[in-house]
Formats: C-alpha cells, structure tokens, sequence
C-alpha cells in the first residue's frame, strides 16, 4: 500500500461513483492542459510556411540582388526558429513526425518549381505565385490540421 | 466478496489523485520539461519531485537530463508500462462510475480535448471517459452494464 505523501494517501479504498467521475474528468483536464502547452510546433510550421511563400515568389519574380536577399533571410528565419524550438518545453506524441513529413515534402515541391521554374518561367508571376502555394501548401496544412492526442504506439 | 468489483482494478500507484494527474498529463505528450508539469498539475516542485519518484520506481515515467545551452532540463515521460497501468485504471475507473462509452475516444484531437480542459465539456462518465481514453489514446471499453448516457 503506497505511503507516500499526504495529498497522495487520499484516495479512497472504495471510490464511489462520483469520485469516479471527478477523477476521470481530472485526467482528461490534465492531458489536455499539458498537450495545449505543446502546439507550438504548428506555430513553428505557420511561421516557415509563410516565410516559404514569399520566398518562392521573391526568388522567382526578384532579380539577383533581391534573391541573396531572400535566401539570406531564409537562413535567419531557420536559425531563429531552431533556436526558438529548442527551448520549447514539451514534446507532443507524433509532432517530430509530423514536422519531419512537412519539410521533406516541402524540400520535394521547392526543388521542383526552382528547377521547373528557372529554366522556363523566370519572372512568369502565373507560374510562381501558384508555386509558392503549392510549395509551402505541406507546411500550412500541417500546421493547420489538429494533431490527434494518442499514446505510444 | 469476490474481485469482480472493478475497485480491484485500479492502479494502487496512480489511484493517488495527484500522480493519476501526472501521469494522465504525460500520456498526452511525448515528453515535457519538469516545470510544465508542475504547472500543468499545479503543484510545488518537492512535490512533483516526491511524486514523479513515486512513479518512476514503479516503472510508469521515464526521467531524463538535459540541457539547453547552460540551462539544465528534466525531461518527464510515460513509458509503455505506464500508459497501460493508465489505460487499466481508467476502464476500471469508467466501469465504477457506470458508463463506458461504445465507439467514442479513440484518437480525440487536440481541440477536443483542449475543450475539456477549459470545461466546454461537462457531463456525464461517458463524456469524462472519452476524453480521458482520448488523452491515453485508447478506446475505453464497451458497457457491460448500465448504458451511458451521452
């Protein structure tokens, strides 16, 4: 019989259906409380989508100097985020793998309209606006659609 | 009296009301910093700690370090032994307060369940069930008694 704590040693040996209740209501609080602190990863994604569609449209639609801008920009954005991810604090079940399927599509579509979209629609905006819909489209749905709670699988 | 009162089901470790809140708080997440759970379940940090070494001698949270540049971080999280002495519990706790709920729970998102949190959801055992299984992503059992009421 466990001993420890006061505020531990307070459950009753015959919990009534009330109490039953109360603490399957407190568990369902207490998982959500904490997985509430763990959305920040769509805030993360938000932010890199975003940033993906003006990078796109920068790189395909600016000239040279405008280009080193942006991709420099792009850099900060990542250092910055990275640094910002860091210190987060908990870890939502199934958001690495999330964030890890979003930028490997991602990467996918962005190499796919820079070499499609250099070699025959440099400037063209009705080829480089879609794209950067397109391309930045993995990080913004995975940033919008819920994460489902689950356990370990 | 024999054993089938489901009372004898539940999880001597995490009947404590304050460790069924920590380790129902870790099934939502992969893993979280110490403080957030302290915050989360609002309690002292020697408490937490007291608790969390509870649980970790009883194999159910997994405690590791690290750091963030200078910064040291304890990382808390449920191990597999844990989420299922969480999934048993809170069936026994479901069949004690009359309601399992039939093909509701599994996999709830996190607004729903965030919902819960801010007491958008109130009612019934089959209500508290749900959400509850959803944090443990299980699928709570079905009645075998008394129907729930939705």
């Amino acid at each position: 019989m466990d001993t420890s704590g006061s505020a531990a040693a307070t459950a009753p040996t015959a919990p009534t259906a009330a109490y039953a209740r109360r603490q399957l209501s407190q568990a369902g609080s207490a998982g959500s409380d904490l997985a509430a602190r763990g959305r920040w990863f769509r805030t993360y994604l938000l932010a890199f989508g975003v940033e993906s569609l003006v990078l796109v449209v920068l790189l395909g639609l600016g000239g040279r100097g405008v280009m080193v801008a942006a991709m420099v920009g792009w850099g900060v954005l990542v250092a910055v985020m990275a640094g910002w991810a860091s210190r987060q604090r908990v870890q939502l079940t199934g958001a690495g793998r999330r964030l890890t399927v979003a930028f490997a599509a991602w990467g996918v579509l962005y190499g796919l309209a820079l070499v499609i979209g250099l070699s025959s629609a440099p400037g063209a905006p009705a080829f480089w606006v879609p794209a950067a819909v397109v391309v930045a489209a993995p990080l913004l749905v995975a940033a919008m659609v819920p994460l489902p709670v689950r356990g370990v699988r | 009296m024999t054993d089938a009162h489901p009372r004898h089901r539940l999880d001597d470790v995490i009947h404590a009301p304050v460790r069924l809140s920590i380790v129902a708080a870790l099934a939502a997440v992969d893993k979280a910093d110490f403080g957030e759970v302290r915050d989360a379940v609002e309690i002292t940090d020697s408490a937490l700690s007291k608790q969390v070494a509870t649980l970790e001698g009883a194999g159910y949270v997994d405690v590791s370090k690290g750091r963030v540049g200078r910064r040291p971080r304890t990382w808390l999280a449920l191990t597999t032994r844990g989420r299922q002495a969480l999934t048993d519990h809170l069936a026994a706790l479901s069949a004690i307060a009359g309601g399992a709920v039939e093909g509701a729970g599994a996999g709830a998102s996190e607004e729903s369940a965030a919902g819960a949190a801010h007491g958008d959801r109130v009612g019934s055992a089959a209500e508290d069930s749900a959400v509850a299984f959803g944090a443990a992503g299980r699928r709570p059992p079905r009645a075998t008694g008394r129907t729930a009421q939705a």
